[in-house]
């Protein structure tokens, strides 16, 4: 048999709410629309972003600056000596290399070797940690 | 409370809180209950209520006498619910089960429902029409509205609403028929 709507109680207010909640209610639209309004508090955040982008853009130049004033020589200057060889043997660099890389000035006191003072164990040495124990001194 | 001494105190700047004050006493449980029926989780209607009447406050200004200050509100209310449940809707898009579905359960589970099994089957056969619909049926059967006031808050013809409502109350009666 078909339920008709005529048939059923009708309950205006079909849900149940929390006790006092209308008492409760009324005092929360009341305080939110005593306290300040949100769109100024929206604006003051707003008002910040200027100096929050100066800040940023301090802060960028600040590091640019300071990655800048650093040359090639300054970075190259701070490995350790030991390093610098190491990579020089692991990466099989030739003499010739080495030669075209290396500055006039200094090739040219190659000239005046006799004049270093350096033990003979000691030269072997360094000859031998860069490969150069088999170049003939008096071709370069 | 009469409208016209609410709208008398609102206009006058000195008395706009009083007046206010006055607006909510009169309005917010008929606003509660339109917006409750439609989202059915008190906290929501709660949030929802709150939300409508600080919306009225900023656009008292807006208030227009032409228009009564009843169908105004219902009319804000209306717009905040649907806007809500569309919302809702969005994110359940993804989910397995639908809104009227969640809500349905909610329903079974949270013993809300005044009165007795034939409320709860009432109530979950509402929820199984459009939005819009049940929004027209709650407004006619529950808050016996007229249904030029309906129109005036909806914007829709007085004819097309006489047709939705007579069409959700025979799909009511399918409904818990049926069940």
């Amino acid at each position: 048999m078909k339920q008709r709507l005529d048939d059923i109680e009708k309950i205006k207010t079909p849900y149940t709410v929390p006790e006092n909640y209308f008492d409760q209610l009324q005092a929360k639209i009341q305080e939110k629309v005593s306290t300040p309004s949100p769109t100024f508090q929206v604006k003051w955040a707003w008002a910040t972003v200027p100096a929050f982008i100066i800040i940023l853009l301090s802060g960028v130049w600040l590091i640019n600056n300071n990655m800048k004033t650093q040359t090639v020589s300054d970075m190259v200057a701070e490995i350790p000596e030991e390093e610098i060889m190491a990579y020089l043997t692991y990466n099989e660099i030739t003499e010739q290399e080495i030669l075209s890389l290396t500055d006039e000035a200094v090739l040219d006191d190659f000239g005046n070797l006799e004049s270093i003072e350096i033990e003979d164990e000691e030269l072997d040495g360094l000859l031998d940690s860069f490969g150069l124990d088999e170049i003939d001194i008096n071709d370069i | 409370m009469e409208d016209h001494l609410i709208i008398s105190k609102i206009q006058d700047i000195e008395t706009r809180h009083y007046g206010f004050n006055l607006l909510i006493k009169a309005y917010q449980e008929r606003i509660y209950w339109h917006i409750r029926k439609m989202v059915v989780i008190h906290e929501d209607a709660d949030d929802l209520t709150q939300i409508v009447f600080v919306k009225v406050w900023k656009n008292l200004d807006n208030f227009r006498a032409d228009s009564t200050l009843y169908t105004w509100i219902y009319r804000i209310a209306t717009n905040e619910c649907l806007s809500f449940l569309r919302k809702q809707k969005t994110r359940h898009f993804l989910s397995l089960s639908s809104l009227n579905d969640t809500l349905t359960e909610h329903l079974t589970s949270s013993h809300q429902v005044s009165g007795d099994e034939v409320q709860l089957k009432l109530q979950k056969a509402l929820l199984k029409l459009p939005d819009k619909q049940r929004l027209v049926f709650n407004m006619k059967y529950f808050d016996d509205l007229k249904f030029e006031e309906i129109a005036d808050i909806t914007n829709t013809s007085v004819g097309a609403l006489k047709a939705s409502y007579h069409h959700a109350v025979k799909k009511i009666e399918n409904f818990i028929t049926e069940d």
